[in-house]
């Protein structure tokens, strides 16, 4: 566990200089919040931070890569199966991050810089989706970059996300064809975000599972 | 005497290159030299022991326990360096420490830091700022910073200037000063090894071609200078490798005493590791 807590505190202290990135964009969106008073860019705010803490992970497995550092971090007492729960547990924390910085920030904003009320219900359910399409690119890249690495592996993070969507994009295209009935669903609300939470931990274990065989059968 | 490392019958297949059945000890208390020019399966033999490659087959032992088995258990009494990878360059020396009191039971902060001052490494620039030399440096301090007992180095001289790399040899010296510390370190630059190595074990093409005591070594062997009517009356068997230069024979023997008794040679050098590793690997038989 504590090798786990020192690699996490290792990727967080190489993400120290990203953070002034992560300014920047928030000033842009700050900016383009006070040119245009009239429309509500509140839920386009949540999604453009959490899109960009989702970036995270991959920046650390980047500033790495430079140096081969998972080579040196194995010759250390660290397991190969901790160092991906590790990167898993930063894309998690990563992900609250987002949520929570993201809707504060857009709230904020909102809220005394325009002087309207943020639309809740509207921005949870942005999120909601927002959430399941972040962990989603995260379980894609990140068996990908163990794959074929940080750099190398762009294309195929692309090309394997491409072929999902499409899949997506087909089930969605003929589910509709096999006339299922969801009407029962509609007076239990409550259990979309269940269904997503669900989803996106699904997500997860299925990748950290890839990972974690990719990771123990490479050489390093 | 006790092995600190042994490795049995190490193999390993890659498309263009193979480990072949690789055997060598680490004796405890001793400084061990792995040579072989570049590619000749350091790297990968180093890999291996680590852990951080499969190898076909064979067995490697780091204190009498198989390395398969128990390597988060070994990896906190060992100290690693290899040449090519490290943390990242964005940290500080001050963030190592952050880092590494987590990951080592035994990480000792008062050491490491004395150490960085010792060495005059700055704990609060990025690593990227710092020389080839520092770097190195950097990376000695940190793999000994949990009181390690046997260090494996993988080409800790290579492409640093003189100073820098006698300084590196200073560290390691200091550090066998306790006989229950032992040191594994590869180098293509052989003369650094010859002045600090107890024994030298021998790497091309990925054989093993011998472990010997350094001294022994550099006193048994010996290379005569014949002409080549001289060189044609010496049997095959007596020598291990010639290089024909352009009016003569330089020839490499084993046992230059044995070989002084049976020819009337008076005059036969003294060889450098160069010396030898060049006949073994550009020499003829």
């Amino acid at each position: 566990m504590n090798s786990i807590k020192g690699l996490l505190v290792k990727d967080f202290l190489l993400l120290k200089s990203y953070i002034r990135n992560i300014i920047i964009c928030i000033g842009l969106f700050a900016t383009i919040i006070f040119s245009d008073s009239s429309s509500d860019m509140s839920i386009v705010g949540v999604m453009m931070i959490m899109l960009l803490f989702s970036m995270l992970v991959l920046t650390t497995f980047s500033y790495d890569e430079r140096q081969h550092a998972d080579r040196y971090l194995l010759t250390l007492p660290i397991s190969r199966k901790d160092m991906v729960i590790e990167k898993y547990i930063l894309a998690v924390i990563t992900l609250i991050m987002g949520v929570v910085i993201g809707t504060l920030i857009s709230m904020g904003l909102t809220y005394f810089l325009l002087g309207k009320s943020p639309n809740l219900e509207e921005m949870f359910s942005a999120t909601m989706g927002c959430m399941v399409a972040v962990v989603f690119l995260q379980a894609v890249q990140i068996p990908c970059i163990y794959k074929w690495g940080a750099e190398k592996g762009r294309m195929q993070i692309y090309i394997v996300g491409m072929i999902v969507f499409v899949i997506g994009i087909l089930l969605s295209t003929f589910a509709p064809k096999l006339q299922l009935d969801f009407s029962v669903f509609n007076n239990y609300d409550f259990l979309i975000p269940v269904f997503f939470l669900i989803l996106m931990a699904l997500f997860y274990f299925v990748s950290y599972k890839l990972s974690n065989k990719i990771v123990n059968k490479k050489d390093f | 005497m006790d092995n600190i490392l042994e490795v049995k019958d190490l193999t390993k297949k890659y498309d263009a290159f193979e480990l072949k059945k690789v055997n060598f000890t680490v004796p405890k208390g001793m400084i061990v030299g792995f040579i072989g020019e570049n590619g000749a399966g350091k790297t990968t033999t180093i890999k291996s022991i680590l852990n951080l490659i499969s190898m076909d087959s064979g067995s490697i032992k780091i204190f009498n326990s198989d390395i398969a088995k128990n390597k988060i258990k070994i990896k906190e009494e060992i100290g690693v360096v290899l040449d090519d990878s490290f943390l990242s360059d964005e940290l500080t020396p001050q963030d190592i420490h952050k880092i590494m009191k987590y990951i080592y039971k035994n990480w000792d902060k008062n050491l490491y830091f004395e150490s960085l001052e010792r060495f005059q490494l700055p704990k609060d620039k990025m690593i990227k700022t710092f020389s080839s030399g520092m770097k190195m440096k950097l990376k000695i301090v940190t793999a000994l910073s949990h009181h390690p007992k046997f260090l494996i180095l993988d080409e800790p001289t290579s492409g640093l200037d003189p100073v820098a790399r006698r300084e590196i040899l200073d560290l390691l010296q200091d550090f066998i000063q306790d006989e229950k510390h032992s040191i594994l370190v590869s180098s293509h630059i052989t003369s650094d090894l010859e002045h600090i190595a107890d024994y030298v074990v021998f790497i091309h093409e990925g054989e093993i071609l011998f472990q010997k005591n350094t001294d022994e070594l550099l006193e048994s062997y010996g290379i005569v200078k014949c002409g080549e009517e001289e060189f044609h009356t010496i049997n095959k068997d007596d020598y291990l490798a010639y290089t024909k230069k352009k009016f003569s024979y330089e020839i490499l023997v084993e046992n230059k005493k044995a070989f002084q008794k049976k020819y009337d040679i008076s005059i036969i050098d003294k060889p450098s590791l160069e010396d030898i590793m060049l006949f073994y690997i550009k020499g003829g038989k």
